[in-house]
Formats: C-alpha cells, sequence, structure tokens
C-alpha cells in the first residue's frame, strides 16, 4: 500500500502543468510501466511500445490542461490515448511483430516469474505463455483491446468503458465473446492430441 | 439457473469477480448437473490462469530508462519554450492579421485597377456596341490591328475608309465617319478589343462592324467613298449571318452602306 503522504495523479498533474519536473518523474514512474505493457500486449512490439509511451507522456506534456477528472481517472486517461496512438501506427504501419522477435529480452523477464518447479516445467509454462499471448495478439482489435484491459491490466468494466469510450455492455459482451475465441484458439487440436498419444503408445511399445 | 443463465455468468465466475452470493451457488450448482457447462467453466478458469500467468510474467516489464530521460529534457525544452514564447501566439496571429489585411487591399486596388484598364463586358461581347467616339473615321492597313485614327479632311472628300480583319470575316471591313471634324489628333489601339470598331452617329446607336457586299476587295475600298443611312427589311440581317428576332420579321433596320467612288455598295453596317 502507498504511502498516505503520496501525492495523487491529479495533483501530480498539476505540480507538472505548472513547471514541476520532479512531477513529471513521479508520475512517469508510477505510470509508465502500465502503459507500456498495455502498448505491447496490443501490438506485440517492443520498439512501438517504446515510441507509444514516450508520446503519450509528451502528449500529457504538451496537453495535460485537456485532462478533465470528472471523466475518469487518469490512468484512464492515458491508457485511451496510448490506445488512439497505437490504433494511427497500427492502421498506418500494419506494424504486427512476431513475439518471437522479443524471445531474448522475454527470457531474462521470464526467469523472475519462473521460481518454483523444474526446468520442464517452466518451459512448459513459457510455450503456454507464448501461446497464449500470441492468440491474444491474433484477436480482432476490439476484442484484443478489452481482453487487455480487463485481463492483463485488470481494468474494471467501468474504467475500460471510460478507456474505450463506450458502455459498459459493451465491455462485457465484447469480453465474452473474446475469451471465448481465446479457449477456442487455445485449445489443442484433435491431431495434435492423437499424434501425442500414438508417440507414448510407440514409446511404451 | 439453465445453460442460458449460467453462460451470461460465466466470466464473472471464472475471473471470480463480484456477484451476489446466492447467484454463485445457484451457478456452481447447475454446473453439478450439467456437464456441458461444467467443462464451459472449467475452460475458463483455465484461460483465467493463463491470463494471469502472462499478467504476472510482464508485471515487471517497463519503459528503458532512456525514455524518461527524453521526456524530461523535452520537458525542460517545453517548459522554456513555454516562457519565453508565451505572448508569441497572438503576436503570429497580429502580423497574419495585417498581412491578410494588406493582401486583401492590395487585391482590391489590383481589381480596380484591371476593371479600369479593360473595355466594359458589354462591349466585349457584344459587337454591336460601339467602342469608339462619335465623328472618328480611321485608315487602316488590311491587318488585324487598327494603326490609328485619322480625321476626315472635308467633307467633300466623302467618308475615309478604314478597312481591317474583323472577327467573323476574313475580308476587309471598313469603318467611316461622315462627321469631319473631330476626334483628331487621338490615336486608340483597338487590337485588344477584339478588333471590334463601330463609328458612333448619334448618341445612342449601336452599329456592327461594317460587313462587305458581294466581292469587294480591300484594295477598291481604299479609293474612298460615302456613307449612306438607309433602311432595309430585318431579314436582311440573315443574308450577312447575323441572328434575327423572328417576332420582329416585318420590321425594319436601320443601316449605313458604304458607297464606292463607281457607285456600288461595297460594304454595309447596322445601325440600332
Amino acid at each position: 500500500m502507498k504511502p498516505h503522504t503520496d501525492p495523487s495523479d491529479s495533483e501530480l498533474l498539476q505540480a507538472m502543468l505548472a513547471g514541476e519536473e520532479r512531477a513529471l518523474a513521479a508520475l512517469y514512474r508510477r505510470r509508465q510501466g502500465g502503459i507500456y505493457r498495455f502498448a505491447l500486449q496490443i501490438c506485440g512490439s517492443q520498439a512501438l511500445a517504446e515510441d507509444v509511451t514516450q508520446e503519450v507522456f509528451m502528449v500529457l506534456i504538451r496537453d495535460g490542461h485537456t485532462f478533465d477528472p470528472t471523466r475518469g481517472s487518469l490512468n484512464a486517461f492515458l491508457v485511451g490515448v496510448a490506445r488512439n496512438l497505437l490504433l494511427r501506427r497500427l492502421q498506418r504501419e500494419r506494424f504486427y511483430v512476431p513475439i518471437e522477435e522479443n524471445s531474448d529480452s522475454d527470457a531474462d523477464t521470464h526467469e523472475s516469474f519462473l521460481t518454483t518447479g523444474g526446468p520442464l516445467e517452466d518451459l512448459s509454462r513459457l510455450e503456454t505463455i507464448n501461446s497464449v499471448r500470441t492468440a491474444v495478439l491474433a484477436l480482432p482489435e476490439r476484442y484484443r483491446e478489452v481482453v487487455v484491459l480487463c485481463d492483463l491490466q485488470e481494468m474494471s468494466y467501468v474504467e475500460a468503458a471510460d478507456v474505450l469510450s463506450c458502455a459498459v455492455g459493451t465491455v462485457r459482451s465484447r469480453l465474452h465473446r473474446a475469451r471465448a475465441l481465446l479457449i477456442e484458439r487455445l485449445r489443442p487440436a484433435p491431431e495434435e492430441q492423437a499424434s501425442t498419444t500414438v508417440n507414448s503408445a510407440r514409446c511404451f511399445a | 439457473m439453465n445453460c442460458q443463465d449460467f453462460e451470461i455468468i460465466v466470466n464473472e465466475l471464472a475471473r471470480r469477480q463480484m456477484m451476489q452470493a446466492d447467484v454463485r451457488e445457484q451457478a456452481l450448482a447447475h454446473t453439478g448437473e450439467c456437464e456441458v457447462c461444467a467443462l464451459r467453466l472449467a475452460d475458463e478458469r483455465v484461460l483465467t490462469q493463463q491470463l494471469c500467468a502472462v499478467t504476472i510474467q510482464m508485471s515487471e516489464m517497463e519503459a528503458p530508462a532512456r525514455i524518461e530521460t527524453e521526456l524530461l529534457a523535452a520537458f525542460r525544452q517545453n517548459k522554456f519554450t513555454n516562457q519565453s514564447t508565451r505572448r508569441r501566439p497572438s503576436a503570429i496571429q497580429d502580423w497574419r492579421y495585417w498581412v491578410t489585411a494588406a493582401a486583401a487591399v492590395l487585391l482590391i486596388v489590383i481589381g480596380i485597377a484591371a476593371m479600369r484598364s479593360r473595355p466594359s463586358p458589354v462591349a466585349a461581347e457584344n459587337p454591336y456596341v460601339p467602342t469608339i467616339g462619335p465623328d472618328v473615321a480611321y485608315i487602316a492597313k488590311p491587318s488585324d490591328t487598327v494603326v490609328g485614327p485619322k480625321p476626315i479632311s472635308s467633307p467633300e472628300q466623302g467618308a475615309t475608309l478604314a478597312s481591317y480583319k474583323p472577327r467573323r470575316h476574313a475580308n476587309a471591313l471598313m469603318a467611316q465617319s461622315n462627321s469631319a471634324n473631330s476626334g483628331s489628333g487621338r490615336e486608340t489601339s483597338l487590337a485588344d478589343r477584339n478588333t471590334t470598331v463601330a463609328a458612333n452617329y448619334g448618341a445612342n446607336e449601336i452599329a456592327t462592324d461594317f460587313l462587305p457586299v458581294g466581292y469587294t476587295s480591300p484594295m477598291n475600298l481604299q479609293d474612298g467613298g460615302q456613307v449612306m443611312r438607309v433602311e432595309l427589311p430585318r431579314s436582311a440581317l440573315a443574308d450577312f449571318g447575323l441572328p434575327v428576332n423572328m417576332a420582329r420579321v416585318n420590321e425594319r433596320v436601320k443601316a449605313d452602306v458604304l458607297v464606292g467612288p463607281d457607285g456600288q455598295a461595297r460594304a454595309i453596317r447596322f445601325v440600332q
């Protein structure tokens, strides 16, 4: 839990708009991770996620006064800006980078997560995580957004609706459909199951 | 609870979202009765676990530190720019305002000058409108441009002729005035007036170009001649390729006929 003395996002924003560099630094350190991960989960490209993260805070520096706290949280505002930037960039560049390109950098991060179990179990988890990320990236845009926001970013339906500028019911229905698609895509193919059985039988034969 | 109701809340159930306790119990009880819904809930729970694993795996991911450095540098620069040029937008707007105003005034002046330097649109488009003042006659070479006016020396000499190449006729035409003592020394270039020359006898008369009659050559016309005012049936306009108002075809129209020294008609122009 944060110390009680921590200023809120709005306070930091006001201080930043007043010219305090430290307020910007604090705000950036607090929110950059979520923005970066959101961008990475949406586009799958580290370079693009970095660009978008930087651009989001540039927008905040330039047009931070346009933020209206009555319309939602600053985090939702920033994620919304990131979403708009991503959509623009993706439409312009069709910049879909396979997840394998990030395998080297991901491996370092994986180690922090895979602290339990043996190497074979870790390998299996890695494969599962990669397949899930690939399946999320393969979702249609509107379904991918809600999965990233509600499941990966752990936002509430209301927050996600603020980011997407749509109704809560729309978020729910899209999430329902998106999860059904993910289950369908992550389910192993019947041939794969059959071949596994045959191979096992041969091994034991 | 039936399968349809279960499908509505299966996501929240698998994601462990807050819901009413009795609804949750009914849903779980339904999975004990319905194998399909039980499998559906199991799939959703597996997916939730997988997504949680992705979330945990990516939880430590952050943007590179260089971005923060660049942002802070941009912030400093932006702050400096804002402080030093806070009043600049209004200055730019003022500058643009005055430039726009000056350009507008310039355009108006140029427009007025252009309007004054060109003939009136009616005269340019309507060959019946006279473009030369009254009582002026010309001698012109058989070319597109009339060199200049030359006053008639005396009425006894008759009309001095001007021949030029009209818009619609290849033959040389003539313009003449029956007044001999006016327009002296005045020169007018007609090249930029579509070579439309017509002399206005009265204050309000409008005349066409002189149109050749028969096969008169320009050389014969230079010998001089005399202009006679006659009246002709309006249908005569059609003989010279001019439009005729059929409603007034029975009316008469005035015309000036150029009669050569031999007494034969050389050219004609219609007057209104």
